[in-house]
């Protein structure tokens, strides 16, 4: 198990355990990332409060659970991201395909408009 | 008194589960010993990001044992070398269209070929000669749908190093089938 969550009325807060998203756990992230979509959450905020460094895998599995996502009318936010981690993200883009958020509060006004 | 022209190798089995150790192996050196490399602290991250994309292409696409880590520090640089007597290298240029595989033909030298876009990065590899290219990344327009969501992420680490990085080189040397990936950092880019 990769991420704690917590499920309120399908909307789920999942925080991320370890303290290196990488190769390692990417895949683990993936297939629990797709379980809670499949059990029809509507908005899944990814917490990265743990999160000292991600690598192109972890990356990758974000990807490919927004991909799985999307068409299912599921949302995925990001918040609590450490300097490095949003910069990596930032490098190669992915702040531009998803909505990235400093807390779990932050993101909740968003979705609550 | 910094220490200039000075190389610290580290060996990599080219395994998933040894690569956090590797990694932490290169920065914890680099950190302990800065007082004497000069390395540039703002580029700490760069170069860790840099370091565990390598070896992730190591892990997964090399075919060899071992690979060797040369981190070589210089007065106003730091290059970063990957070398292995695996599988050379075979990328899909050109949205799929043509696959390049070292060494090239001769007929693919000197040219520029498109390995992945995600929308407003193209990240490119230039074909120097039969045994070398380096890779570039050109800004290209913000294209609407984000092509991120479109193409696989599998270059993501070819990305990010070639951002990260100040210059990116891949070169195979037949005799004796060396591969090396090269990573240069300059300190006052």
């Amino acid at each position: 198990m990769i991420l704690q969550v917590n499920d309120l009325e399908n909307i789920v807060q999942a925080t991320i355990l370890p303290e290196e998203a990488s190769l390692a756990n990417a895949d683990m992230f993936k297939e629990e990332m797709i379980t809670l979509i499949a059990n029809g959450a509507r908005l899944i905020i990814v917490s990265f409060e743990n999160v000292n460094y991600i690598d192109s895998s972890f990356l990758g599995s974000l990807v490919v659970a927004l991909k799985y996502a999307m068409p299912r009318k599921t949302d995925i936010y990001l918040v609590a991201l450490k300097p490095d981690v949003k910069n990596l993200l930032t490098l190669i883009r992915m702040d531009k395909v998803f909505k990235i958020f400093t807390s779990y509060e932050q993101a909740m006004e968003t979705f609550n408009l | 008194m910094k220490k200039y022209s000075h190389t610290k190798s580290f060996i990599f089995h080219n395994k998933a589960e040894g690569l956090a150790s590797v990694v932490r192996s290169c920065v914890e050196y680099i950190e302990e010993q800065n007082e004497f490399l000069g390395v540039p602290v703002a580029i700490h991250s760069k170069i860790k990001w840099a370091i565990t994309e390598l070896l992730i292409n190591g892990a997964k696409h090399s075919g060899s044992e071992k690979s060797r880590l040369n981190l070589n520090f210089n007065k106003n640089n730091l290059t970063i070398e990957k070398e292995d007597s695996g599988t050379p290298l075979t990328l899909k240029v050109n949205s799929g269209t043509l696959k390049l595989s070292w060494p090239l033909d001769e007929n693919l030298v000197n040219q520029h070929f498109e390995v992945y876009r995600n929308g407003m990065d193209s990240l490119r590899v230039f074909t120097e000669n039969k045994k070398s290219a380096f890779f570039i990344v050109v800004e290209v327009e913000d294209e609407e749908m984000p092509l991120l969501l479109v193409n696989t992420s599998e270059h993501f680490g070819l990305m990010i190093i070639a951002k990260a990085s100040d210059r990116f080189t891949y070169s195979y040397e037949g005799k004796t089938r060396k591969n090396v990936f090269s990573i240069s950092f300059d300190y006052q880019a």
